[in-house]
């Protein structure tokens, strides 16, 4: 699965590591622009489903309402339209409250996320 | 006031008190491929966001406080987030044909920021964004914000969805408002929002 990168972000897929880092800034122009991110995601979370997955978005400065959608839309597709049986958790920073506003988002919709600040 | 050409929803205030400190940024969106004007989005609005982290640092100053940082920047991506849903916005339904620049301004006051942004919109999209502003207002902003959440993970390329409108309230605390007001040739609507963010 190749990386998705742009001169604003970047997506890294470590199967190795069961880990997604993302960096810089989404800000793409709506659902469409974040199909193949969200498809990394999921594909990602195919291969893991019966392990653990983490995705890290500490180095993430930066995130539009069409990202944060392609993000819910990730964690329904593993929770409720798939129920994967995977382990997945969300790595942010503990100070920056978007990261922590994100993780509380997404925890509703997802009880079972593991969220992890630091 | 409203008058007959005029409505207004939600919390938008017409008569805000003047403010020493503010910032308008006028564009057109319908002058470059909509590519381009959307990678200015962030450079815009990081402008903005760092023109008010500059405000609120001197007032920090004046007042005697020190000034927390992770306050500071927490804030600034406020103010940066909101900037960029309104800009993004004023994109996707500027009306081209309508010879008018969009509009942002920012208004800063002690405790509050006040953005307020106007582009043309055709008749007929008014009528859909009123429909949306109706049930914004008539219902929880919670339950709406989640509701699209799980509605737009079922559905395939969801467009329009709201969610950044949404986002301000539920995520920044922030209060919004609209002003619908036709143009004199009775071509098309002129659409103002208003959101308030407490700082």
């Amino acid at each position: 699965m190749p990386d998705i990168s742009d001169k604003k972000y970047s997506i890294k897929y470590v199967p190795e590591e069961a880990c997604i880092t993302c960096e810089g800034s989404l800000l793409l122009n709506g659902a469409p622009a974040y199909e193949p991110i969200l498809n990394l995601f999921k594909q990602a979370a195919e291969e893991k489903k019966d392990g653990q997955l983490v995705i890290d978005i500490c180095q993430l400065k930066f995130m539009n309402s069409s990202a944060i959608n392609m993000m819910t839309k990730f964690i329904m597709y593993i929770s409720d339209i798939q129920a994967l049986p995977i382990t997945l958790r969300i790595v942010a920073r503990e100070k920056v409250a978007w990261q922590e506003r994100l993780c509380i988002n997404l925890k509703r919709l997802m009880p079972d996320l593991n969220t992890q600040l630091k | 006031m409203a008058n007959a050409t005029t409505q207004l929803f939600g919390d938008f205030r017409e008569n805000l008190p003047a403010s020493e400190e503010y910032l308008t940024i006028g564009f057109s969106p319908g002058r470059r491929p909509l590519q381009k004007r959307w990678e200015n989005n962030e450079l815009s609005a990081d402008f903005i966001a760092d023109y008010y982290r500059s405000f609120h640092v001197d007032q920090q100053e004046l007042k005697g406080a020190e000034a927390d940082e992770i306050d500071i920047e927490n804030v600034r991506d406020a103010v940066k987030y909101i900037s960029n849903e309104l800009f993004e916005n004023s994109m996707k339904f500027q009306l081209h044909s309508m010879g008018v620049s969009a509009k942002i301004a920012l208004s800063l006051y002690d405790e509050e920021i006040v953005f307020s942004i106007s582009n043309g919109v055709s008749k007929q999209q008014s009528v859909v964004f009123q429909e949306y502003i109706q049930r914004f207002i008539n219902n929880d902003p919670q339950d709406l914000y989640f509701e699209i959440m799980r509605a737009s993970a079922r559905e395939e390329n969801v467009e329009q969805s709201g969610m950044g409108l949404l986002s301000m309230v539920c995520d920044y605390g922030a209060t919004l408002g609209w002003r619908f007001a036709l143009t004199e040739d009775d071509a098309c609507v002129l659409v103002t929002t208003m959101v308030c963010l407490r700082v």
